[in-house]
């Protein structure tokens, strides 16, 4: 920038020029230094807060039926069912969640049970009284058989409500004692148990070549870390050099 | 071909390196993202399949905006039922795989009626780019095609980098390590990568805008010669025909050019206005062409196809009008605090600079439907302060410098104003017609080599000697920041 050329730059003795070339290059010694040390630093950081942000164990996702918890979408009262069609159980699932209000007061007892398409038991699941909001239960399947509806039953209580959407967009849509109802119910699959990052990473592995292109597989994932790896080794030896 | 060999090799192996580290990273985001998650990506991958299978732009008609195939694909992926939800994901099972598999594997037509979408009355160009990945692809099913496509997204993006990078070296041509800083900031900014992972015409708009930053300053480093007058002609016209947005750059590059042109003036009258004019030829003939080819073979309506009709039209759907008065109003509150005449709070859930434009651009991410643990946009903003002053420090020492290139950071100034200007102003009649908010961080994206620049003083701030240091720091909280972006969206759409 506003340097002077050469030609304004005022001539120096020998002795002092080349004491000012020493102390230029012994700075620039000092800055390479730090710069790498920030790199390493900064690398060996990032890492270990990547291994810790793997590390806690907690609940992960099976997946769901598709329907969004927009809105209280159904409201059965003690002692009643609704019933809705899904398109079978997540091969994956130990758990299932479904959001239950009730205006303040206990929630009932509720059980769900998963049924075939011949109305046989493939799985079911059941909570005692408990507060209102999404109610996590154990998923127990009975059968290998895939499940075409669900129905969730409301112990004698109160009223309550059931998240999912008003309109319905499922196939088979909510009925209310088998009474036809305009929206559908939430429901969300969880794994068996509570897992890590590093414990769910062959799972990612199989997720991650779905939902693609038919090209793609469980290699997929792989080759993202090695891109990863990739960029970051050719990013940091830019740094190193470039940096000075 | 040994021309192109020649060209590339007068660019520093640094900026060679930036290009294929930004390549690379797109790349990895393309595969991160599932099909059409990247905002308004089914859109846009709408337009380009119209145009790849007709040769011609969507007539913007009342005909069905998506191909069978990609309504077949939309709906095999849930993708309706994922985007907007944090909590639900797409195909995560082998049974919904092989459904959509099987799906796709049917003969369904992928030509749609070319109705209209959000994209539609966009001008062509990126779409007949991404048409040729399209044709190419060796597989023909739709998420291969897709697939491919994302990878001109991916070059677009890295070529960006390498634009800033370009830019930076003529701005600061002693200071090698800040051509690096800028160009990597750029490419490691998570919003960036996430929005390069997708068919998205924007990625195309963020090239040219770099790219005509980057010649601007090149011909006010070097003199603006005839090759310099048609680049900056020919990326002006590149970069309206990629989105209209571009069109609120022009006036400022006009002052640009007419600045260059006034600089060479003792080089001759004759040829400045030569110049000058060859510039202005060179951007407004294939500009004219797509109006011309819009009115009479597409048949689309208007000269520009209805593209600023929407963003620029002062009456509402219900039959309001929005007064010059609101709008002044609405874009003084986009960017700036609210002043106490203004009766019309526009943004009651926070100061827009700091909601949306922020921490926008720390990662509002998906179909805006999730982002970073809110600790993170705080830090950000704490972080924003002493960045400021150190960016601000360097501006004072480098005053001597700064002084030589302020008549051409003037027309940046009003290239950036009219950005933020054409926002506000498409922005109040959106949201007055549709009740939603209609700005996103990304739009600010054309400005990218003012990003780098900005990136270049924080670390100069430090001083010459710890300059580079304080690059390496950037630098690593840009590859931490693009590093937990993506493990935060492999956990949002796959854990």
């Amino acid at each position: 920038m506003a340097q002077l050329t050469r030609q304004e730059r005022p001539k120096l003795p020998r002795v002092l020029r080349q004491s000012e070339a020493r102390t230029g290059a012994r700075r620039g010694r000092s800055t390479t230094r730090a710069v790498r040390l920030v790199l390493a630093a900064g690398t060996l950081l990032i890492l270990g807060v990547l291994a810790l942000e793997m590390s806690p164990s907690a609940p992960r996702t099976a997946g769901s039926n598709r329907v969004q918890p927009q809105a209280f979408s159904l409201f059965p009262a003690g002692g009643q069912t609704v019933c809705q069609g899904i398109e079978g159980l997540p091969y994956d699932a130990g758990r299932v969640s479904v959001l239950i209000g009730t205006y303040g007061r206990v929630r009932p007892p509720v059980q769900m049970k998963f049924l075939g398409a011949d109305g046989g038991l493939v799985a079911q699941a059941a909570a005692g009284r408990g507060p209102q909001g999404y109610v996590v239960m154990p998923l127990r399947r009975v059968s290998r058989a895939p499940a075409g509806s669900v129905c969730l039953r409301i112990a004698a209580g109160p009223k309550v409500a059931l998240g999912g959407e008003v309109v319905s967009a499922l196939p088979g849509g909510a009925r209310l004692d088998g009474k036809p109802q305009p929206g559908d119910m939430t429901i969300f699959y969880y794994r068996p148990h509570n897992e890590t990052w590093w414990q769910l990473l062959p799972v990612l592995d199989q997720r991650f070549g779905w939902g693609k292109a038919p090209f793609f597989g469980s290699w997929t994932l792989l080759f993202v870390v090695a891109l990863v790896v990739l960029v970051w080794a050719a990013a940091l030896r830019l740094a190193v050099v470039e940096f000075r | 071909m040994r021309r192109g060999r020649d060209l590339l090799r007068r660019i520093p192996r640094a900026g060679r390196m930036c290009f294929l580290v930004a390549l690379v990273n797109s790349v990895v985001w393309g595969l991160i993202v599932p099909p059409f998650h990247v905002p308004d990506e089914n859109a846009h991958f709408s337009y380009a399949q119209y145009l790849a299978e007709t040769g011609k732009p969507p007539p913007e008609g009342a005909g069905a905006p998506y191909s069978a195939q990609e309504n077949t694909a939309l709906a095999a992926l849930s993708f309706f039922a994922v985007i907007g939800d944090p909590q639900m994901r797409g195909v995560i099972t082998p049974t919904e795989n092989r459904t959509l598999q099987a799906e796709l594997r049917q003969r369904l037509s992928p030509l749609s009626g070319g109705g209209s979408t959000s994209t539609t009355n966009e001008p062509p160009l990126y779409y007949a780019l991404a048409a040729v990945p399209y044709w190419i692809s060796p597989s023909h099913n739709i998420l291969g095609r897709l697939a491919f496509m994302r990878l001109l997204s991916a070059l677009l993006a890295a070529g960006t980098a390498l634009a800033v990078f370009l830019f930076l070296r003529e701005l600061v041509p002693r200071w090698p390590w800040a051509w690096t800083l800028g160009a990597l900031m750029v490419a490691f900014q998570p919003m960036v990568g996430f929005i390069s992972a997708g068919v998205q015409g924007d990625n195309l708009l963020f090239l040219t805008s770099a790219l005509t930053f980057w010649l601007l300053t090149r011909a006010y480093q070097r003199g603006l010669s005839e090759k310099r007058a048609i680049a900056i002609g020919a990326v002006t016209a590149a970069g309206i025909l990629s989105k209209l947005t571009f069109l609120s750059l022009v006036p400022g590059i006009a002052l640009a050019v007419l600045l260059l042109g006034w600089r060479d003036l003792d080089r001759g009258r004759v040829r400045a206005v030569r110049l000058v004019a060859i510039a202005a030829a060179t951007a407004l003939i294939p500009i004219v062409a797509y109006g011309i080819l819009n009115l009479t073979a597409w048949h689309r309506g208007s000269f520009l196809a209805g593209g600023t009709a929407g963003a620029a039209g002062s009456a509402l759907p219900s039959g309001q009008h929005v007064t010059l008065r609101e709008s002044l109003d609405y874009i003084w509150e986009l960017y700036l605090p609210r002043l106490p005449f203004m009766h019309r709070e526009y943004f009651p859930g926070g100061y827009p600079l700091r909601t949306l434009w922020l921490d926008g651009s720390i990662g509002h991410f998906g179909w805006l439907d999730y982002g970073f643990p809110g600790w993170v946009y705080r830090l950000g903003e704490w972080l924003l302060v002493p960045f400021g002053a150190l960016a601000a420090i360097s501006v004072f020492r480098l005053r001597a410098q700064v002084r030589r290139w302020l008549p051409l950071f003037a027309t940046f100034a009003v290239m950036a104003l009219g950005l933020l200007v054409a926002i506000g102003y498409a922005g109040i009649r959106y949201q007055l017609s549709t009740g939603n908010g209609f700005a996103q961080a990304r739009y600010l994206f054309p400005l990218l080599c003012l990003y780098g620049l900005f990136t270049v003083l924080v670390a100069r701030g430090a001083g010459r000697r710890w300059a580079p240091v304080l690059a390496a720091a950037l630098f690593m909280l840009a590859m931490a920041h693009n590093l937990f972006a993506e493990t935060l969206t492999i956990s949002r759409y796959y854990g």
